[in-house]
């Protein structure tokens, strides 16, 4: 067996755990706090963030591994506006949805179904965005997704990532200490 | 066996969850611990995805250029089968583990499913990836998004909020 299946395996089993234990749910963390100011989730969010936006542009500064392509426009703000709607009517992110699934939650096993409909659905509108098509009939996977990817900021003023990465920790610690100390008052 | 057991089914609150989250998540993409990928779903639900309509319809794999484009991973599969059994597991030996559903909100998780189904296309992603693993990498694409799945959130939210107050 690949080693990638192996590592895949024991990490969404760990992950899988840690989420179960911890209720950790990105839906939670936003509509919790805008709309009963409750913060445990974002919290939670917010330290996650501090640690793997330091680690993950560290090791982009030195090529330790490929940044993950996402294209950029205003099909990235339409789709995450569907997205938000959707997770938030039905109570749960892909986090949450799939470790409820494994709780024994009927709902979200309604909800995994109709979102592999939807990415079917869906599927017919990925011509609208810009550069999804190849000019020619060629299709290169790997090239084409390099292709749409979306600009990064450090590639656009040529810093290392890790500079930005940096602020970017500190705003996310900030803001969890802020959190922290206006609950404590 | 006791004492490991209460490790086990012990709640983990923000804190620790928040530091182990991130160190999983830093170990994940470390080449040496194999997966090599930051945490993401979309990949694996194509593969379901691009199986059953392989199946069903041929054709469509062929001429719909989606699912020739877009990446379908058998790794982030077996991490989604995974971390489903791991959730199963972790519920199981805390006693948690119920079957159950709630009728009255079956139309909200179809729907909900269908939308976020749409958006992962559209961003080519879904919420884990772009706050997760787009937004810790500075990529722009998943900055927009959050902006999106925030107002989204806030809209869906308040729905929510009506849709429980009445009953």
């Amino acid at each position: 067996m690949e080693k990638s299946l192996i590592a895949a395996a024991i990490f969404g089993f760990i992950l899988g755990y840690i989420v179960q234990r911890s209720r950790f749910c990105m839906t939670s963390a936003i509509r919790d706090y805008l709309l009963f100011r409750v913060t445990t989730n974002l919290k939670f969010a917010l330290i996650t963030l501090t640690i793997i936006t330091f680690t993950y542009t560290l090791m982009l500064t030195f090529n330790l591994f490929n940044p993950t392509p996402i294209p950029a426009g205003w099909y990235s703000f339409v789709g995450g506006l569907l997205f938000g709607i959707g997770m938030a009517i039905a109570g749960g992110c892909v986090i949450s949805t799939f470790s409820r699934i494994g709780q024994g939650n009927i709902n979200y096993v309604v909800t995994a179904i109709f979102m592999l409909i939807g990415i079917f659905v869906g599927s017919y509108l990925f011509v609208l965005i810009p550069g999804a098509l190849p000019p020619k009939s060629g299709i290169i996977p790997r090239k084409v997704a390099g292709e749409l990817t979306g600009p990064w900021p450090y590639k656009l003023f040529d810093i290392p990532p890790i500079a930005i990465g940096i602020i970017l920790s500190i705003i996310f610690l900030a803001l969890y200490i802020y959190l922290e100390k206006k609950e404590a008052i | 066996m006791g004492k490991l057991k209460d490790i086990l089914t012990a709640e983990i609150d923000y804190k620790k969850g928040g530091i182990i989250l991130g160190i999983l998540l830093t170990l994940l993409v470390i080449p040496v611990f194999g997966y090599k990928k930051a945490w993401a779903f979309a990949a694996g639900l194509r593969l379901i995805d691009k199986t059953i309509v392989g199946l069903v319809s041929p054709e469509t794999i062929k001429t719909v250029p989606f699912w020739k484009i877009m990446k379908a991973s058998l790794d982030v599969f077996t991490m989604l089968v995974f971390f489903v059994i791991g959730s199963f597991v972790a519920s199981v030996l805390s006693k948690e583990f119920v079957i159950s559903m709630d009728k009255k909100f079956l139309p909200e998780a179809a729907i909900g499913g269908f939308l976020m189904g749409i958006g992962i296309v559209l961003i080519t992603t879904c919420n884990v990836g772009c706050f997760l693993n787009g937004l810790p990498q500075l990529n722009i694409g998943a900055m927009i998004a959050i902006i999106g799945l925030i107002i989204g959130t806030y809209i869906g939210g308040k729905y929510y909020e009506k849709r429980v107050m009445s009953g």
